[in-house]
């Protein structure tokens, strides 16, 4: 009896256990379908406004040079060398590199390369000859490069590269370099490229085109040839830049766009900037793509992108400071989101990895001949400076989303060049100061009025060379029309040097229209612009390593006011050559005020959909990675 | 373009046989439209309120770093500031006075820039004639046919947005259809027979377009006039909109409205519907006006 | 008529050819260059000279326009960097639209305007009257652009009833394929048109309402209503073509504004993106095309008055 109730119970129990364990199971499994037919597989994004990409082959020409073609487009697709951006910070990401970290020897002479031996969609493996066939490329065609640099970085500063297998590609240079300096400035511009693209025609076999496989500046004729048909299938015809080529249309279904080495494949492009982009499958990546379709939407303004979410049309915009009603008290905490939007979107602000100035003539001819002068006397410098109330300005024109520039490397996001240091302000806001600075050099100050040059001279207490008496400081800045948030900013401004009695007239030019001024002065050429603000300063993008090469060394391109201190040069060589601190650096300038620093707004006030996951951190060099995004 | 089309409605019944002088018959039948003389008040009214106003309600429009300092932006109405703040922290009510005075300025010297150029422009094509005319009407064909905001960023877009430099290309684009209405005008008037007199006394020519001809149109030129100023007005607002407007510190109507509705989202509903209640109001009571003026020179033209 | 017919054709090519010039020199004035717009802030001197000189910015003036003027015969407007096109085929793909869209709201016009206007004149200065006028006013006084946000906001956040924009990839056609995200934007478009066509209709009515043959019809006995339909309306309704050739220009530059706000990608929001890039041949492109567009248009409109109108065909202009 008791052994067949223990039976029984036993086979009940069974059964019971069963049967509930297939009830939990069916209920799992049916909310687990429910919640897998809920979960999007589509993820919609918005453009930057007016901004659509425009360019698919990742070697071009400035004219195509811009982050939404660069890192919201091409990169999806095609993987460069080397990642940067590793959650927040700007720092170089191996996970997700195509190859290992650069190994240095040889006295920071020669640089090795490891690939990891990633796939391409089409079988091939990411080899070290793909990493040859854009040096090749490079070193025939680096006119057409938009980040050659004569004399300076790659392909000037190569003596000869070999492969030396599959996967080992080796780098001989011309004298020891900062590898910091050389992998994030350098390396970084490298893009692999597979050998289904050495071709010159459609449908030829690949490498017939000769240049991936050749020696190292051995092929420069054919590298050329395959550059000039690569760039033809992309839009751009070399031989005849003013012809359309009506390329675009044809971008989602060429045989040549369609071999990829990232998660996503062009599925859909139109002109317009609408872009699908469908998962690929064959990915090598550590992370790999869930949603299945990732598309990018073009906006003809902030207010249509605005009103879309607010519609909640997408999963991952931006928010337009203007309808942020309630901003942060600290750039690094985030506040509340915009009323309309708080229901279905959080608030994510990036910052981006650069920073904001606007440059003083240092050769100007202006007020009468005393422009430049005046600039190059670092008293007025740190004058001017100490009018400049950045934080006031961050708190109530970008709502408090801004970070204070005080030097020349980015104190936030949190990155390893900046030093502890670097957050202090040498040249903090104040009115007297500002006051007693140009009094004590000879200068009759009356505020809201005209401050003129009473003690002319070279000594201590005048006002400097080449500032006759009466001098005043009268000043024209150009700033770009449109931008209601810009002219808020210079119009408090130019109230504020009018407390010293600096006399700034406001002018607005189009965007172009200052980018055309503020360029070095040349010889025998006028050189009268005084101040000219476009708006951005300097985004260290791709040259990721934040020294002066390209701003502040003496006739460097960008060098807009021809600012010349050999003592910056002299620091500026050593940071691209040896391997130290960039700290020597950035004090000197922190405190010789090249140009004038401005506040820094964060790049985008970031509306991610509730519920999606995987969008933040976000990367300060605003590449999107859509493949970790998780709903 | 406006509303000053070509047609017109039948004039009122007037006293048959009383001769008035022009200008006080004009005034007489302007005076029986009650919403004209209404619209004139409001007109006058406006024009008191942007440039005594200031004067009356003091308030910081210039110093901005001052405002961002002292003042809350985005305020809603409040005893301190009758209407609010904007994003600069600046008094609305003192800006509405402010922009209004550039805008009314600019409307108001655009419109007068335009009738000059365009009556002058168009009395000698239509007096002249011949290949002369034929020429000078294809020049304004030319101009017309560009749809004026393509031609507005364009020439604002090369040069810097100032306020003089608004009247000129505002002018610039709004002088063509004077010159097409006086060119009509003084075709047909031409051949009258007290021109003909004229010239046969020998009378010079420039006596002809200067004591005869203008004269006789400024009718038409008034009309014309009165809806170009609303025409003006309309096309600095467009201009503030695409944020080609009058520089910072100053404002005018188009550009606050601009501003305003950059932000109608957050519900900051004082810095639109008062600019746009302005702007609105003066726009109508010049359209008021200029369709009673046109009224009674109907009437004047009827009885000839 | 085959004399008015070829004056008035080679008037409308006379104006092309003017226009060309015009745009093609207020290009040159630009200042800062093509280089700068195209290369950006990093460009240093030597890449633009190479960039003008490839594109053919370093010739004389007479030279560019020439060249300019010899592609437009081979239908080449030019090439747009910033956008990686030809500027005719970035046209082609939105001229439609805005073609589209101002055709449809063009009509729209029409349909609410006649009868208001009629209405307006058969009831003239009774209060029906004054409020349509009161109305018709506000409506031309209120700019675009506000009408435009506060129709969203009202219409579509605060009753969501009706989406904001219609969606990004839509096609020409989608207004009539797709009307429900297109309701806002012509309303938005056909506020101008329907007040400058209302008034227009009310006084053509007035005026021919009181013509001598209209009188003499009523005398004769003709009911009201078929003077009203049959006399009246046939004469006022001609002009209206005239009218809408005169309109057009200033519909296709609204256009513009409500292509902004409505995130539409049509002609004129291509127009301001070019003038604020610098993009000459974009600007010249759209500005010619939308000029030509207007010339036809009123071109047409013309003729179709000249054939109707007798007085016209067999007397001077």
């Amino acid at each position: 009896m008791k052994r067949h109730l223990t039976k029984v119970a036993v086979s009940a129990l069974v059964l019971g256990s069963l049967s509930l364990a297939s009830i939990g199971l069916g209920t799992l499994s049916a909310g687990a379908k429910a919640k897998a037919a809920a979960k999007p597989t589509v993820a919609t994004w918005a453009e930057a406004p007016q901004t659509p990409p425009n360019y698919i082959f990742p070697f071009m020409g400035l004219e195509y040079f811009s982050v939404s073609t660069i890192n919201q487009f091409q990169f999806l697709m095609y993987r460069p060398l080397y990642w940067f951006g590793k959650g927040a910070s700007p720092d170089i990401n191996l996970d997700l590199s195509t190859a290992t970290a650069p190994v240095y020897s040889n006295g920071n002479k020669t640089v090795t390369i490891n690939m990891k031996g990633w796939k391409w969609s089409n079988g091939e493996t990411v080899s070290a000859t793909d990493v040859m066939f854009w040096m090749n490329m490079l070193h025939g065609d680096k006119d057409n490069w938009a980040d050659y640099t004569p004399d300076l970085g790659i392909p000037d500063d190569i003596s000869n590269v070999t492969v030396n297998s599959d996967t080992q590609i080796t780098f001989q240079l011309t004298g020891p370099v900062n590898p910091d300096w050389f992998t994030y400035n350098e390396l970084s511009q490298i893009s692999p490229m597979p050998l289904a693209w050495d071709v010159t025609a459609l449908g030829a076999a690949a490498g017939s085109g000769g240049c991936a496989r050749a020696a190292y500046g051995s092929a420069d004729a054919a590298c050329h040839k395959v550059f000039t048909f690569l760039s033809r299938q992309s839009g751009y015809d070399p031989d005849n830049p003013k012809k359309a080529t009506g390329a675009l249309k044809s971008y989602a279904t060429n045989p040549i766009w369609h071999v990829v080495d990232g998660p996503w494949q062009l599925s859909k492009f139109n002109a317009s900037g609408n872009v699908e982009f469908t998962a690929n499958a064959k990915y090598s990546g550590p992370i790999k793509p869930s949603i299945k379709k990732f598309v990018e939407v073009p906006f003809t303004s902030d207010t249509a992108e605005y009103n879309a979410l607010v519609n909640g049309k997408l999963d991952v915009g931006f928010v337009p400071s203007a309808n942020i009603t309630t901003g942060t008290t600290k750039a690094t905490r985030t506040g509340p989101n915009s009323t309309r939007l708080a229901g279905k979107y959080s608030l994510a602000p990036v910052y981006g990895w650069g920073i904001n100035y606007f440059p003083y003539n240092f050769g100007s001819t202006g007020n009468h001949g005393t422009a430049g002068k005046i600039f190059s006397q670092l008293y007025f410098r740190q004058a001017f400076q100490r009018l400049v109330d950045q934080s006031l300005y961050i708190k109530k024109i970008s709502k408090g989303y801004g970070i204070p520039t005080y030097g020349p490397v980015p104190v936030y996001p949190q990155n390893k060049f900046t030093s502890a240091s670097a957050n202090k302000n040498p040249y903090a806001y104040s009115v007297n100061t500002a006051r007693k600075i140009l009094a004590e050099h000879g200068w009759k100050v009356i505020p809201n009025g005209q401050t003129s040059c009473m003690h002319p001279g070279t000594g201590p207490k005048n006002c400097g060379a080449g500032i006759p008496a009466g001098t005043k400081l009268t000043f024209t800045l150009e700033y770009p029309t449109g931008g209601a948030s810009t002219a808020q900013l210079m119009n408090a401004e130019k109230s504020s040097w009018a407390q010293a009695g600096i006399d700034i007239t406001l002018k607005s030019a189009s965007f172009n229209t200052i980018l055309g001024k503020a360029v070095p002065c040349e010889k025998g050429k006028a050189c009268d612009w005084e101040l000219e603000s476009w708006g951005g300063g300097w985004i260290y993008a791709p040259d990721y390593y934040p020294t002066g090469e390209a701003i502040f060394a003496t006739g460097s391109g960008s060098n807009s006011g021809s600012y010349n201190d050999p003592k910056n040069d002299a620091l500026i060589k050593a940071t691209t050559d040896s391997k130290i601190s960039l700290n020597a650096y950035q004090m000197y300038l922190a405190k010789q005020l090249p140009v004038v620093w401005q506040p820094n707004t964060a790049a985008a006030l970031t509306e991610i959909r509730k519920g999606l996951k995987g969008v933040t951190p976000q990367s300060p060099l605003i590449s999107i990675t859509p493949e970790a995004w998780r709903f | 373009m406006t509303l000053a089309s070509n047609q017109s409605p039948s004039p009122e019944g007037g006293n048959a046989g009383s001769e008035l002088g022009f200008w006080r018959s004009t005034i007489r039948v302007f005076a029986e439209n009650r919403l004209a003389v209404v619209s004139l008040f409001v007109l006058i009214f406006v024009v008191l309120f942007c440039f005594i106003g200031p004067l009356l309600y003091r308030t910081n429009q210039t110093d901005a770093q001052k405002a961002l300092l002292e003042s809350i932006q985005h305020a809603s109405p409040s005893w301190s500031h009758l209407l609010g703040t904007d994003a600069n922290g600046f008094d609305i009510l003192g800006r509405l006075m402010y922009g209004g005075q550039i805008a009314l300025i600019v409307g108001f010297l655009a419109a007068i820039v335009a009738t000059v150029i365009g009556v002058s422009y168009g009395a000698l094509s239509g007096f002249f004639g011949g290949w002369f005319d034929a020429l000078a009407m294809r020049i304004v064909d030319v101009g017309l046919s560009i749809p004026v905001l393509f031609l507005l960023i364009a020439l604002v877009t090369i040069y810097r947005p100032t306020a003089p430099l608004l009247i000129i290309v505002i002018a610039a684009v709004s002088w063509l259809v004077p010159a097409r209405l006086i060119r009509a005008e003084t075709l047909s008037l031409r051949t009258r027979e007290y021109v003909q007199a004229v010239r046969a006394m020998g009378g010079s020519r420039s006596r002809i377009i200067g004591r005869h001809l203008i004269p006789n149109s400024v009718g038409t030129i008034v009309v014309f006039a009165t809806f170009d100023v609303a025409d003006s007005i309309l096309l600095l607002a467009s201009l503030g909109f695409l944020g080609l407007g009058v520089p910072a510190p100053q404002t005018d109507w188009g550009t606050m409205l601009s501003n305003g509705v950059d932000v109608a989202a957050n519900g900051y509903w004082w810095e639109i519907y008062p600019v746009g209640l302005c702007i609105v109001l003066v726009v109508v009571a010049l359209n008021y006006i200029g369709d009673a003026l046109r009224d009674a020179l109907e009437v004047r033209l009827q009885r000839r | 008529m085959l004399g008015y017919l070829v004056r008035r054709v080679l008037q409308a090519f006379v104006v092309i050819l003017g226009v060309t010039l015009i745009v093609f020199l207020l290009s040159q004035l630009i200042p800062g260059g093509q280089a700068r717009a195209a290369l950006g802030p990093r460009a240093t001197s030597g890449q633009l000279a190479n960039f003008n000189h490839l594109n053919g910015y370093d010739q004389p003036i007479w030279q560019q326009y020439w060249n300019y003027l010899i592609a437009l015969f081979h239908g080449d407007l030019g090439y747009s960097y910033k956008n990686n096109q030809g500027v005719t085929s970035l046209i082609a793909d939105r001229l439609g639209k805005t073609m589209v869209l101002v055709g449809v709201s063009t009509l729209f016009a029409l349909a609410v305007a006649i009868p208001i206007g009629m209405a307006q004149a058969v009831r003239r200065n009774r209060p029906f009257d004054y409020g349509m006028t009161a109305v018709t006013f506000i409506l031309y006084a209120m700019p675009a652009f506000l009408a435009g946000e506060l129709l969203i906001i009202f219409f579509s956040f605060t009753l969501n009833w009706l989406p904001s924009q219609p969606p990004t990839d839509a096609s020409a056609w989608a207004v009539l394929t797709n009307p429900v995200p297109f309701i806002l934007p012509i309303l938005t478009l056909s506020a101008l048109e329907i007040a400058a066509f209302s008034r227009y209709m009310r006084s053509a009515m007035l005026d021919t309402l009181t013509e001598d043959y209209i009188r003499t019809a009523k005398a004769k006995g003709a009911s009201s209503r078929r003077v009203l339909w049959g006399h009246a309306l046939r004469n006022a309704i001609l002009p209206i073509l005239t009218l809408i050739g005169l309109t057009l220009p200033a519909v296709v530059g609204g256009a513009l504004i409500t292509e902004a706000i409505f995130n539409y990608p049509g002609m004129g929001l291509l127009t301001v993106q070019a003038a604020s890039n610098d993009d000459v041949p974009l600007v010249l492109g759209t500005t010619l095309v939308a000029t030509i567009a207007t010339v036809l248009g009123s071109l047409l409109a013309d003729l179709l008055y000249a054939a109707a109108d007798p007085r016209i065909r067999l007397g001077e202009q």
